[in-house]
């Protein structure tokens, strides 16, 4: 049996939502408040590369690359602010 | 009166440099202190203090310095491979970010490389934060098919010093795109949802017995990607859509329709790409792992008899030795291959391991050691790669 194009996109697509949903109900449950810029920055930041020290940049620098990075990994706006909070406290 | 000393051609260098208006108003705000008014450590100090808070803002309103700066990554590799030449080669990768606007950032990335030759245009395009969840792009963007072309691609991120064979320069995954994207991520309780869909210039093909696929004389795919103008009416289009069940794992699926030209903007058929990218990045007991695997399947006119496939599947774990400096070693181990359509020999089929050795110099410089053995054409060959590399 063969598909069209579409149709195999939709289906492919539908699966991957499918699946993030399942292993998410099986993840253990998570206080749903925002997660801490410090834990956030951790998790995000390093799927990529190692840390960069929030002093090697000042506030308005780190918007700036927030904003790049936020772009890049696809990271929510609210994680990227919360990044961005605990980054410029931190230099 | 030594530090003050110290300050004034600071602030002048300052004052000249911003905008004329801030600069007087500023200006006019702070002038020249008195020596004889101060009376105590306390009022000296406090006055000092405001002369920094000034500069400080007038730093901020400087024009060249607002929202502009200059990061990037830069190579210096030694390679000897069976059968040729060792090489040294040099690269310098400087990316500018621009934000004239709190929701505006233009950003670009130039690639001078000594074995190429030439000054690349990386890439280079307009962002506009629509809202919380949706940036708009246009310009020329690197290719979000997939996770290593667009995330892990830099040297200093990338834990071996080549780029796995389908995502190589003509791989089968183009590297960039010129057209228009729209991207974003959406938290969901635990749960983050990451999406990017594009419309671009129509992929251009290059003869497939040109080369290609990283490996030089194979029979790669026909995969040239020369997406800066457009050749045809119709236009590339796909996208990826990922979740993040868990902080610390990326599941990706991405799609491409397009209907490619040769270089004389012959049309070539219907081209279909998928892809299946799979990440898992986690402090463990043992020290940090570095979980990555990616498989690409692409198909003109939709026949499995014009079917190529690739991916990679790498490993790499930085040990945790209890913060001592054998803390600072990587080891990495990858898997990468083509695989062509029917009819194609199978020893034809380029496939390698690599192997590496990493020592982490600082938070964003690597000094890499790795040893890869390919197999194509039924042959066997060895390569020793050295690279130091810096995110700056």
């Amino acid at each position: 049996m063969r598909y069209s194009y579409l149709t195999r996109t939709v289906l492919v697509v539908a699966l991957t939502v499918t699946a993030g949903l399942a292993v998410s109900a099986c993840a253990s449950p998570r206080d749903e408040a925002p997660l801490a810029g410090a834990i956030l920055w951790q998790q995000t930041c390093q799927q990529c590369h190692e840390f960069r020290s929030p002093a090697d940049y000042d506030d308005q620098q780190w918007e700036t690359l927030v904003e790049h990075m936020r772009t890049r990994a696809n990271l929510p706006a609210e994680d990227a602010e919360a990044i961005l909070a605990f980054l410029q406290s931190g230099n | 009166m030594r530090l003050h000393a110290a300050r004034i051609p600071i602030l002048a260098a300052v004052l000249l440099a911003a905008p004329p208006l801030v600069a007087q108003e500023l200006a006019d705000e702070l002038q020249e202190p008195d020596m004889d008014q101060f009376v105590t450590v306390d009022e000296f100090d406090e006055t000092m203090d405001e002369i920094d808070q000034k500069i400080g803002q007038l730093e901020a309103v400087r024009p060249g310095s607002r929202d502009f700066m200059v990061t990037g990554y830069a190579t210096a590799t030694y390679a000897d491979l069976d059968g040729s030449a060792s090489d040294f080669i040099a690269g310098f990768n400087p990316i500018f970010l621009f934000r004239p606007a709190e929701d505006l950032l233009f950003e670009g990335e130039f690639e001078f490389n000594t074995s190429e030759g030439e000054l690349n245009v990386e890439y280079a395009q307009a962002l506009w934060s629509a809202n919380q969840w949706m940036t708009v792009g246009a310009g020329k963007f690197l290719s979000p098919l997939g996770q290593f072309t667009e995330r892990y691609h830099p040297a200093w991120i990338n834990p071996l010093p080549d780029a796995p064979l389908f995502a190589a320069h003509d791989g089968l995954v183009p590297t960039t795109l010129t057209g228009a994207q729209i991207r974003g991520g959406i938290r969901s309780g635990s749960t983050i949802w990451k999406y990017t869909v594009f419309v671009a210039n129509d992929t251009q093909l290059s003869e497939a017995d040109e080369g290609g696929g990283g490996t030089e004389g194979a029979e790669g795919p026909p995969v040239g990607y020369g997406t800066v103008s457009d050749l045809s009416q119709s236009k590339a289009f796909g996208g990826r859509v990922a979740v993040l069940p868990l902080p610390w794992l990326e599941v990706g699926f991405s799609a491409m329709s397009s209907s490619p030209n040769d270089t004389s903007g012959a049309a070539l058929g219907d081209l279909t790409l998928y892809g299946a990218d799979v990440s898992a990045h986690r402090e463990t007991a043992v020290g940090f792992v570095r979980a990555d695997a990616e498989f690409v399947t692409l198909s003109l006119d939709d026949t499995d008899t014009e079917r190529w496939n690739g991916g990679y599947l790498q490993c790499a774990l930085r040990p945790n030795f209890g913060g001592t400096q054998l803390s600072d070693f990587q080891g990495v181990v990858r898997y990468d291959w083509i695989a062509f359509p029917t009819g194609v020999p199978s020893d034809l089929e380029p496939s390698r391991w690599s192997f590496g050795v990493n020592y982490w110099i600082a938070e964003s410089t690597v000094c890499k050691l790795a040893v890869e053995r390919l197999d194509f054409e039924g042959e066997q060959s060895n390569s020793i790669l050295l690279q130091l590399a810096t995110g700056f």
